[in-house]
């Protein structure tokens, strides 16, 4: 099927998708938007005026270097390369010039979460008429200064070409011109033939591969700011616990810390618990200062759960009959008293951490003007800035949240609890402030794969 | 605070810090060495492993008091343009997913193969047990290893005919 999109004829693919995102989702040519392309296409100082922007994902600057966003979260399954390759293939550049900047939680990039799997399948076909309408662009721009008809021009490897007169203007030259033109319709821009694709479908290396193997700082956990401290948080090892007491003043002389704090928190056992936090002068006096700390904790009511204690209340459930029937064939409980044989078997899975390799972190710096700047490996940067709106009262309009690769996400950081903290903890911290989980916490706090129960029986006639 | 002279990927560092820091936090927060990896902070993961006179060692149990002379190598030091022939075959079989733990394994693997540089899958196995990988690039890394292996060896066999 071709991907190329003509008026009046929706593919079913497509009709499916908009029919089903209808009411706010993303529909199809939603980064094409006037609005949208005209906020990123504004130009904010003299430099970026020549550039071309014809939406929020593709830069061309006078000198060819072309800067694609990638909007989703990385965490380890390759969309800041996949991505921006499918508007690389349509705008026909070649990768070697393309330059990828992860884009920081912004609405003009629609949804930016990476879960479930559907970053590709939920970008893909969009992310192509990017890169298309970009070279629709270009080859316009070409066909003026040479006043000749776009059908007798083309583009391939980050250049327009004039097959009769074999005259050739690389994207960098086209730049200021193509900023001018106004952005195509939808229905006047025609995607590649996937028999064509030259990048699509080949295996490319990471983009930040260069720097994984070099050890260059790239995770959220790497982050240094000038002025920085680095906090760690105690939470009740019982879910759902509240602070009664701490040897604060004890903490609070130890080499290295700056401050410690209760944090009262909220009765959200995903949001921001109740807790210690201990503010230092590098990771480990405040790490090192933990060990000292002496919390007296009200334990709360779910204290007296245990694996055991669900393992016991499982075994006497499964002894009642099934609360939901999903067949009924024949007469069941006759053939079960009079079975030559019975059957039965037990299975149970424990309850299991997601254990991302780069422990939670986030990076939190609240300004004197009430604003928040975050620094967060997340799969959800949305969601972070929404519970640090409900939970803490700061403006949406006034948080930054800056997407940072994660080591790992499996899930776990589509939570945004160690977020919260960290931007509770930078409240009451003057200067910026890095909150690192231990891998201990990380463990004993993570969110986890439920754990189950399964009796099971059957009789042989 | 204590001062401590070490002797970081063939510079001397001076630093002041507690006596109990371990070698990792010191590398990455007083020298903004951050590619050695916090990981699990108990010796356990791999994901911190820098050489001490060329032994593969977990610096998030070393420490700062502990290491005296030796030459500490990290992951920024290895090859002076990032180009030693693991980080080559790595970059060539895409090994890293989250890459996390990479600059652990190839530490260890440099280390692997400084002392046996044609190793076979159980000696990459044995030597590369200490280090996980939450991402499961296990096979990868083992191809990388073989890969880096042969890259050493086409070197030098160009420096033996120069």
């Amino acid at each position: 099927m071709s991907l190329s999109t003509t008026p009046g004829k929706m593919s079913r693919r497509a009709f499916l998708r908009n029919a089903s995102v209808a009411g706010g989702g993303l529909v199809l040519g939603f980064y094409l938007h006037a609005a949208a392309a005209q906020q990123i296409a504004k130009p904010s100082s003299i430099s970026e005026a020549s550039e071309f922007r014809p939406n929020a994902f593709i830069r061309i600057a006078p000198d060819g270097v072309v800067t694609l966003i990638s909007k989703q979260p990385e965490i380890g399954q390759g969309i800041k390369t996949s991505l921006p390759m499918v508007i690389a293939e349509e705008l026909e550049v070649n990768w070697k010039d393309v330059l990828i900047v992860q884009g920081d939680l912004n609405p003009i990039y629609g949804r930016q979460s990476a879960g479930g799997s559907t970053s590709t399948p939920v970008n893909y076909e969009e992310f192509h008429l990017l890169g298309a309408t970009a070279r629709t662009m270009l080859i316009q721009a070409a066909a003026q200064i040479w006043g000749v008809s776009v059908d007798e021009c083309h583009a391939a490897d980050s250049a327009v070409h004039h097959r009769v007169s074999k005259r050739s203007l690389g994207y960098g030259e086209l730049a200021t011109r193509a900023s001018r033109l106004p952005i195509p319709e939808t229905r006047c821009v025609v995607l590649k033939d996937p028999k064509t694709f030259k990048l699509l479908g080949t295996r490319i290396g990471g983009v930040d591969n260069a720097d994984i193997i070099a050890g260059k700082p790239l995770f959220g956990i790497d982050i240094k700011l000038p002025g920085m401290l680095y906090a760690v948080y105690d939470k009740c090892p019982a879910f759902g616990g509240k602070v009664v007491s701490a040897n604060l003043d004890a903490i609070k002389a130890l080499p290295g810390v700056r401050d410690a704090f209760v944090i009262s928190g909220t009765s959200n056992l995903t949001g921001l618990m109740p807790g210690v936090a201990i503010v230092a002068e590098s990771s480990w006096a405040a790490f090192s200062a933990r060990r000292q700390l002496k919390v007296v904790w009200d334990e709360g009511r779910v204290v007296a759960e245990s694996w055991d204690g669900f393992a016991a209340q499982a075994a006497a459930l499964a002894k009642n009959a099934g609360a939901t029937v999903l067949r009924n064939d024949g007469d069941v409980q006759r053939a079960m008293a009079s079975a030559a044989r019975t059957v039965e078997a037990a299975y149970s899975y424990p309850f299991i951490s997601h254990t991302s390799f780069e422990p939670q972190n986030c990076t939190a710096w609240f300004k004197t003007d009430g604003s928040l700047e975050l620094w967060a490996p997340t799969q959800n940067p949305a969601s972070g800035q929404s519970l640090v709106t409900s939970t803490l009262g700061i403006p949406k309009e006034k948080i930054t949240l800056h997407v940072i690769r994660s080591g790992g996400g499996f899930g776990r950081r589509l939570s945004a609890d160690y977020i919260v903290e960290a931007a509770a903890i930078a409240q009451k911290v003057s200067a910026p402030v890095k909150l690192t989980w231990s891998r201990e916490d990380d463990m004993r706090h993570d969110h986890y794969r439920a754990g189950g129960f399964h009796f099971l029986r059957g009789d042989d006639e | 605070m204590s001062k401590y002279q070490l002797n970081i990927n063939g510079e001397t560092r001076t630093v002041d810090v507690e006596p109990d820091t371990p070698l990792l936090w010191v590398l990455r927060d007083t020298l903004n060495l951050v590619g050695t990896k916090y990981g699990c902070g108990v010796g356990e993961c791999g994901s911190c492993m820098v050489h001490l006179d060329g032994v593969p060692t977990r610096s998030c149990w070393t420490l700062v008091a502990a290491v005296g002379s030796r030459l500490v190598l990290t992951i920024e030091g290895l090859d002076r343009a990032a180009s030693h022939p693991l980080q080559q075959a790595w970059q060539e079989l895409d090994v890293p997913q989250c890459g996390y733990c990479q600059s652990g394994q190839i530490m260890s693997a440099a280390a692997l193969l400084k002392e046996n540089p044609r190793p076979s899958d159980a000696e990459i196995d044995e030597a590369m047990a200490g280090n996980l990988c939450r991402c499961g690039t296990y096979i990868r890394i083992k191809a990388g290893i073989h890969r880096a292996a042969a890259l050493a060896d086409l070197a030098e066999q160009k420096q033996g005919r120069k």
